[in-house]
């Protein structure tokens, strides 16, 4: 078979194509010099992931609670001294105690001959059961 | 400008264009296309040393990634990766392949055609064993035209030859082929 310029190209590209075959070549990652350590990417992000669904759930919690549901009703008990029985007092015609209610207006006891500065006072325990409902505190 | 969504379907410009702008996928994409081509011919051209060639194939696409920002719309790729790929040959077998090829067996079959009859099945251990045996510098050049087929104004950019030049000598270098295959006609 006589021999020309094309049949020469022609059997040197299949060499060139069978050699090729043989080849192993790594991937282009395998070729990198720097490598981030997976590691060095898995942790912070997993702490940003961790911190930032701690918010959410913690969000979702209290979203809807009101701060004054979470405080029960508040009753203070003021233990107040016993008003003197002097004579002049039992004098003067018994009055009826008045009554308090959470909202009512400031009591006061007056005697009758008591001095100016007593005969107004203010804050006194006028219940019977001696507590201060006008200090009763609902929240 | 619609821009293919399959890095596949883009062509080598493309892809080096992306790469440049900085995606990394563009540039392993190319490697993927190259890679083994490139070490096929380092192997070649250095002498059947496989480590070596995986070796100098590696740098190559180093200094190409390295370089990446530097690479101009309209430039071929190829030719780059090739120009990158001659030079450190050319750096390996010690500056061999400046040697003008105007030596005596040149001069002698250049100007005479020579025909060569062989049998198809003898032709592939011929040339194998004459492709070995050809000088470096003849080597290079039919490699980088005949093997990995790269143009003559490629070639002449490669290896900073005038086109003339460059095709005179391939056309010395298919003589000299021709020369040393006519010694296996009779065996």
């Amino acid at each position: 078979m006589k021999i020309d310029n094309q049949d020469i190209i022609r059997t040197a590209r299949q060499l060139r194509d069978k050699e090729n075959e043989q080849l192993h070549v790594s991937p282009w990652n395998h070729h990198r010099h720097f490598h981030v350590p997976t590691w060095l990417v898995a942790i912070p992000a997993a702490a940003i992931i961790g911190f930032v669904l701690g918010l959410w759930t913690q969000a979702n919690t209290n979203s809807d609670t009101s701060l004054t549901a979470l405080v029960d009703t508040v009753y203070i008990k003021v233990p107040t001294p016993q008003p003197q029985q002097d004579s002049v007092a039992q004098t003067v015609p018994a009055t009826s105690t008045p009554t308090v209610t959470k909202t009512g207006p400031r009591q006061t006891v007056r005697t009758a001959s008591a001095p100016d500065h007593l005969r107004k006072t203010l804050g006194r325990p006028v219940a019977d059961d001696h507590i201060r409902y006008d200090l009763l505190v609902r929240n | 400008m619609l821009i293919p969504l399959r890095l596949s379907a883009q062509t080598d410009e493309q892809l080096m264009l992306r790469a440049a702008r900085g995606s990394d996928r563009a540039f392993e994409e190319l490697y993927n296309r190259h890679a083994r081509r490139l070490q096929g011919f380092f192997v070649r051209r250095l002498g059947d040393d496989a480590d070596l060639a995986a070796d100098f194939m590696h740098d190559t696409f180093l200094r190409l990634y390295a370089a990446r920002e530097t690479y101009r719309e309209g430039r071929s790729f190829r030719a780059w990766l090739y120009t990158i790929a001659y030079n450190l040959c050319k750096n390996h077998h010690r500056n061999q392949l400046t040697i003008v090829l105007g030596d005596s067996v040149a001069e002698e079959t250049a100007e005479s055609d020579i025909e060569v009859e062989l049998d198809e099945a003898i032709l592939h251990d011929a040339l194998h064993e004459t492709l070995k045996s050809l000088p470096e510098p003849y080597a290079m050049l039919f490699s980088l035209h005949y093997e990995e087929e790269l143009t003559i104004p490629q070639i002449a950019q490669i290896t900073d030859l005038p086109e003339g030049t460059v095709k005179s000598r391939l056309h010395k270098i298919m003589n000299i082929i021709k020369q040393q295959l006519k010694q296996y006609e009779n065996r």
